[in-house]
């Protein structure tokens, strides 16, 4: 088995065209995130929570609903807004106190972003619309508490999104095509003449495709932090477990499309049209909750959105994988599903 | 000397087509086994059986003694197998190939020594897709040979070699058998049949026709020598009637060359001599040749 597994490795260092593009096209999308400012085009994701539910508070939200570039989400408890901006699901809360009222207007603000910029924003045009609304002579106070958190930017998110679109291109594409040549060059028959057991021919292709996808992370991180100052404060190793439990679930997949493809070609087909969606549908590089319905319950279930939930909260937001285990659940139930599928499916001739 | 191959009633069918049909036959210890049949006849199937490859409906197939149903993985490790076309990985080179075969069994003969045998010492570190197709065919028959196989199985090691590439497969796989491995082997080449085989089986339409040696296959013809006349100009009405008494069947090739089959006892040539003296037909040629596998093969394939 180490000599099958050792003999996967050459063939695909030895592949260096396959190799190449596999590294280099990652390393591309880093460069191209990294070098343009995606930050200036992004909105805010700000959550309101309306206590004092009187006429002027709702008008008060009717009117930041309508602010470009804001994108309001109406939450209805304290504890759900403070854990989604500890989360980093939303970058700012406006709470709207009980006894807020025309007279004395006040509002707390708390922002788990670290956009200086940003953040004057939101208070001034909070402030701004408050004396529009209530009375231009009003001084309106704004409490603005920061959530302990690492600052964190848009390249970060999408530099694990990366990490994500090349562990599927390597392990889904790569895969299909590898395996469906193997059958049309009957290499699969000729294996099956052998005694080799079929579990160590797949836990070495596996295996072998575990160890690129790991120098392959390594590279577009160290890219990332290095040459692109992105911000990583999680643990590595868990990091690369989640890398690991990710490329899995996808060689899998790649395993059950070889089954269909008949031919290389057919391969690559088959393998871009299920994972462009999936990059795209997954929140890889624009939140997947920005989508129309019902295509966030889609994505809810694609396997690369668990992975890429996981990445980013255990690098940006430094849980552990006890914290994310949700999204470890759901991805193990996808190594099982798509494991014995691939077992069902899967054809050596 | 024992049966090491024992195929007993073996029938393989998909849908409705049926690929293998009733098929019998015993290989014993240390010959050379040919299963010769046209495209389609079921040979590939029938080899891909015995290999493990292929499941098969119904039939009794017992490889080294042991039941093939039961000791799928056993007989694996016990047979050499080259199949009718495959390739192996494009990204390691022959030594590279054999031992990573050679890890699949528990005991593999040495890469350097099978390369040596087979004549590919020189091209151990070349790839695959940089050597000829006679040098191909002898590493894939090297890599039959990894695990010292007790027998050989090739499926048509020589289709679309040149003619010194496939007297020199020939010879390595003599001298395989010769040093005690048992050899099966599917071909549609006549003269390959012929030069290898102790015994051979004809198959066609998913079935075995007959078994027997060369020999006696050539034996069993009806009209076994054939009799090649060239006259000096092209012969009346009066004397093709003359060559149908000779032989009903005459096969004209051309204005002035007629094929008979005639008999092989003594009297058989002396009748055909004296009916052409006697209708004044005086040859310019004559060839009497003995039937050929090929005679044999049309006979019963066309039958």
């Amino acid at each position: 088995m180490t000599q099958l597994f050792i003999s996967n490795l050459k063939i695909m260092y030895r592949n260096r065209q396959t190799a190449f593009w596999a590294l280099f096209f990652p390393l591309l999308l880093v460069t191209v995130f990294g070098l343009f400012n995606m930050n200036e085009y992004s909105k805010s994701k700000i959550g309101i929570l309306d206590l004092a539910q009187s006429e002027s508070s709702s008008q008060l939200i009717n009117e930041l609903n309508k602010v470009q570039g804001w994108n309001l989400f109406i939450e209805d408890e304290p504890n759900t807004l403070q854990n989604k901006l500890e989360s980093g699901a939303l970058e700012y809360g406006i709470y709207i106190p009980e006894d807020f009222s025309d007279t004395e207007p006040f509002i707390n603000i708390q922002y788990a972003s670290t956009n200086d910029v940003g953040h004057q924003v939101i208070a001034a045009t909070t402030r701004d619309t408050i004396q529009r609304l209530i009375n231009p002579n009003y001084s309106v106070t704004t409490i603005e508490n920061s959530i302990n958190k690492e600052p964190t930017n848009y390249f970060d998110n999408v530099l694990l999104g990366i990490i994500g679109l090349a562990i599927t291109v390597n392990s889904v594409i790569s895969v299909t095509i590898q395996l469906s040549t193997y059958r049309n060059q009957k290499i699969l028959k000729r294996l099956l003449a052998t005694p080799l057991p079929i579990w160590k021919f797949f836990f070495c292709e596996i295996l072998a495709h575990l160890v690129l996808v790991l120098v392959q992370t390594t590279i577009i991180l160290a890219v990332g932090s290095f040459v692109f100052n992105a911000n990583i404060y999680g643990n590595l190793f868990y990091i690369y477990i989640i890398v690991v439990i990710g490329t899995i679930v996808f060689i899998n997949i790649g395993f059950i499309l070889s089954a269909w493809a008949n031919s290389p070609a057919a391969g690559s087909g088959l393998g871009n049209a299920v994972i462009f969606p999936m990059i795209f549908l997954s929140g890889t590089f624009f939140p997947a909750e920005y989508l129309p319905w019902p295509l966030p319950l889609l994505s809810a279930i694609m396997p690369l959105t668990p992975m890429l939930d996981g990445l980013r909260e255990v690098a940006l937001s430094q849980m552990s994988l006890v914290d994310i285990w949700p999204s470890l659940l759901i991805l193990l139930v996808w190594i099982i599903l798509s494991g014995v599928i691939a077992n069902r499916v899967f054809k050596f001739n | 000397m024992n049966p090491v191959v024992q195929v007993s009633g073996l029938n393989k069918s998909y849908g409705k087509f049926v690929a293998v049909n009733n098929v019998s036959f015993n290989v014993l210890e240390g010959e050379v086994f040919g299963i010769l049949g046209p495209n389609g006849a079921g040979k590939t199937t029938t080899l891909e059986i015995i290999e493990g490859l292929l499941s098969y409906s119904s039939g009794e197939v017992t490889i080294l003694g042991l039941d093939l149903r039961k000791h799928s993985k056993n007989i694996k490790s016990q047979l050499g197998i080259q199949l009718q076309s495959s390739a192996y990985f494009d990204y390691l080179n022959l030594t590279e190939i054999l031992n990573l075969f050679g890890s699949m069994y528990k005991d593999a003969r040495n890469s350097t020594d099978l390369l040596n045998e087979v004549g590919l010492a020189r091209k151990s570190k070349s790839r695959l897709k940089h050597l000829s197709g006679g040098e191909t065919n002898k590493f894939t028959l090297a890599a039959a040979l990894i695990n010292n196989p007790k027998i050989l199985i090739l499926d048509e090691p020589t289709t679309a070699l040149d003619p010194n590439s496939r007297r020199e497969v020939w010879n390595l796989i003599q001298s395989i058998n010769k040093s005690g491995t048992t050899v099966l082997i599917t071909t549609h080449y006549m003269e390959e049949a012929n030069t290898l085989c102790d015994k051979i089986a004809i198959m066609n339409h998913g079935e075995i026709i007959t078994v027997d040696t060369p020999a006696n296959l050539k034996q069993s013809l009806q009209f076994p020598n054939t009799m090649t006349l060239t006259t000096p100009e092209a012969l009346s009405k009066d004397n093709l009637n003359c060559l149908s008494g000779i032989d009903p069947n005459y096969e004209q090739i051309d204005l002035t060359t007629y094929k008979l089959q005639i008999g092989t006892e003594p009297g058989d040539f002396h009748y055909a001599i004296k009916t052409l003296s006697a209708n004044s037909i005086e040859p310019m040629k004559l060839e009497i040749s003995e039937p050929t596998l090929e005679d044999v093969f049309i006979n019963f394939t066309q039958s």
